[in-house]
């Protein structure tokens, strides 16, 4: 649900950007979303396309969503986990809960995998006229 | 000028149109002012604790439990979010302190905009500018708060045994970023099938630092806990 302020902010700072560039048009945007931000790549999307709409800049502008693979890493000794990503990744990031050997690092069974990165909202790249 | 969108191909796009690298979160505003808040916060005297949870969780009836056990040690005040109504400021004015309600108007969460503006507000209602504590209680909602750093020194999340012992895992992101794990309403534990194991353990998975605490305000049971907890925000 808060995809449409992230959105909003989104704009705000394309508009300044391209006001600094001299820019009249951007034609597309990318933005990388971590897959433990806790952002809805589609509803994110359904913002911009909804809001875009409003600004003449915008218009006819396109999104390009890059999200990294999620991973799971040993606090202790690095060893790092694919966890797959979509809407699962979290889930498989917080459970199963009571099979602590699930959760235990493979390598050196020390400590617990934990989600690693991945969070970032950012603003990667603005294509512009 | 751009492989992807096949802009290449028409001349005239390609003259004009160029990339310009960025990399910027897409919360940086908010972070630079949420860490304005912070040292306005720090400035009066303040450690701020940001409050998350679902909607009916317990969070005003805690920090009424709250007040009444250190209103007269620690000077509090509170800052409220709701989408409308004065009704939870009005609950923690009648405990004795300063509140300030900050209505969102439909918006899910506080960002560090509006906390700006209820700081300046508490600010006012305080003869000496002076805090130790500031509760700022977020709108009701497990998921979106999550995102929105406001200034706080610690961030605590919360879950009521109605709610079940899934919540952690099902909403992973308000765990991965809180300090303070409370269960609430403990006193219900007889008539709900809710396993403090279980949601004590998927908050510890997601997030290793986090500690839980199992309380009931209205029986007092596990307070104590918490009071330590703040005691020792306050007295660092």
């Amino acid at each position: 649900m808060h995809e449409m302020s992230l959105v909003q902010g989104l704009i705000g700072q394309l508009a300044e950007i391209s006001k600094r560039q001299k820019a009249r048009k951007i034609k597309s945007v990318t933005v990388e979303i971590g897959p433990f931000s806790g952002v809805v790549i589609d509803s994110f999307s359904f913002a911009y396309d909804v809001l875009k709409d409003e600004y003449d800049l915008l218009r006819g502008s396109r999104l390009i969503i890059d999200s990294p693979t999620p991973v799971l890493k040993c606090p202790v000794c690095g060893e790092e986990m694919d966890i797959g990503s979509g809407p699962s990744a979290l889930e498989a990031a917080a459970g199963p809960w009571g099979l602590a050997s699930a959760r235990q690092c493979p390598r050196c069974k020390d400590s617990f995998m934990v989600p690693e990165g991945g969070d970032q909202i950012l603003l990667k790249q603005v294509e512009m006229e | 000028m751009c492989d992807t969108c096949g802009c290449q191909l028409n001349p005239e796009h390609a003259q004009d149109s160029r990339v310009v690298e960025i990399n910027r979160s897409l919360l940086a505003a908010n972070q630079e002012l949420a860490e304005k808040n912070r040292s306005h916060m720090e400035q009066m005297g303040a450690v701020a604790i940001n409050l998350i949870s679902s909607p009916g969780a317990g969070k005003t009836t805690l920090l009424e439990k709250t007040i009444e056990a250190l209103g007269e040690r620690y000077r509090i005040g509170v800052i409220e979010g709701d989408i409308e109504t004065e009704r939870d400021a009005e609950r923690i004015r009648a405990k004795g302190v300063p509140a300030v309600q900050l209505t969102t108007g439909g918006a899910c969460h506080l960002d560090a905009a509006l906390v700006h503006k209820g700081i300046h507000q508490l600010q006012h209602q305080l003869a000496d500018k002076r805090l130790d504590l500031i509760f700022i209680e977020n709108v009701g909602n497990l998921v979106c708060p999550a995102t929105f750093y406001l200034g706080e020194h610690k961030r605590v999340v919360m879950v009521s045994v109605p709610e079940g012992s899934d919540k952690p895992a099902k909403y992973p992101r308000a765990f991965i970023g809180s300090d303070l794990f409370i269960i609430t309403k403990t006193d219900l534990l007889p008539y709900f099938d809710f396993s403090i194991e279980e949601a004590s353990g998927a908050a510890k998975a997601l997030n290793p630092k986090i500690e839980t605490i199992c309380l009931s305000a209205p029986t007092g049971d596990g307070m104590d806990e918490w009071m330590k907890f703040l005691a020792g925000l306050v007295n660092r």
